[in-house]
């Protein structure tokens, strides 16, 4: 008989255990939207020929939207890095604003250099939507040459063991 | 009751751990577009370049003039300063400009002024300078007479 317990336990037990857990992992989403295309021409530099360029940008407040799908009272964080910049570049990030919805959320206000490995940016419980975040571009100068380059952001939403 | 316990907390370990990298992962690309910049400007109009009379037998003592600059910038490599000027010069006489180099560029010296485009400064990349002095030279031979004249002269930063 203990045997046959021991038998189910083993089966059940995984299984159990697991549905919570990747139920909550599922539920814990991030969506990004909206995006930031920053132009650089002769209107830019300092003082017409012979001057500088302007060496720091800033996109829209909300240049991108983050929504946060999360089970009730779970603890997440949001991290974000970059994965290519052209050297003596770098780009910043920041919240903006809390966004909506039922759940809290808190850090990053001010602007965090972004580095190849991730950062983290915000945190919070529950639910939130259309959080904004600003970017900040450092460092142009006119030793980069004219191009488009295109600067990949990742973010990701990790349970939050705080 | 002991094996029980033993079993629970492996399975509790197991998936807990297999869980605790898990995540949801967004990707967004912010475009960044820089266009060529080429941008040259002179910081105003030379004096009158008066040629005066000479000592008989020769021709008259060139007239030059250094109080102008230039400033250039750009972002792109190997450009060059070209200058023209809008019409021809009188017989027997010529006017001249002598641009200072660049960093990293090379100038002609002086340059007779034509209704053409003459190269004044080469080898021109990634920079942006101000105050590089331009030096205008006008002289006229005794066959000249004498005259007056206004004349425009254009700078052109463009590729090498």
């Amino acid at each position: 008989m203990k045997k046959k317990i021991l038998i189910l336990i083993l089966f059940v037990n995984p299984i159990l255990l697991t549905i919570p857990l990747h139920l909550s992992a599922e539920n814990l989403k991030i969506s990004v939207s909206g995006s930031w295309s920053l132009g650089i021409d002769q209107s830019n530099l300092m003082s017409g020929g012979g001057s500088k360029l302007q060496s720091t940008y800033q996109s829209p407040p909300d240049a991108t939207l983050i929504d946060i799908k999360a089970d009730k009272k779970s603890s997440w964080a949001v991290y974000v890095r970059r994965i290519q910049l052209p050297n003596h570049l770098t780009i910043d990030v920041r919240r903006t604003s809390d966004g909506r919805g039922k759940g809290t959320i808190e850090g990053g206000e001010n602007f965090i250099p972004l580095g190849e490995g991730y950062t983290m940016l915000f945190r919070g419980r529950d639910e939130r939507k259309d959080v904004t975040i600003q970017y900040r571009i450092r460092g142009v100068s006119i030793s980069i040459s004219p191009g488009l380059r295109d600067l990949q952001i990742i973010y990701t939403v990790e349970e939050d063991g705080q | 009751m002991k094996k029980l316990f033993v079993v629970l907390v492996i399975g509790l370990f197991v998936f807990v751990s297999g869980q605790a990298m898990a995540g949801n992962t967004a990707q967004q690309t912010v475009s960044f577009q820089i266009t060529a910049i080429n941008e040259i400007a002179v910081s105003g109009n030379p004096g009158q370049l008066v040629v005066n009379a000479s000592n008989a037998g020769e021709d008259p003592d060139p007239a030059t003039d250094d109080t102008t600059s230039y400033s250039v910038t750009t972002n792109g490599e190997l450009k060059k300063i070209v200058g023209k000027i809008d019409s021809a010069m009188p017989s027997n006489t010529k006017l001249e400009a002598q641009l200072a180099a660049t960093t990293g560029g090379s100038s002609a010296g002086y340059v007779e002024l034509g209704e053409l485009d003459q190269n004044l400064v080469t080898g021109i990349s990634l920079l942006s300078e101000s105050g590089k002095t331009i030096t205008y030279r006008f002289s006229a031979q005794a066959e000249a007479g004498t005259l007056s004249g206004q004349r425009t002269v254009t700078f052109t930063l463009t590729d090498g």
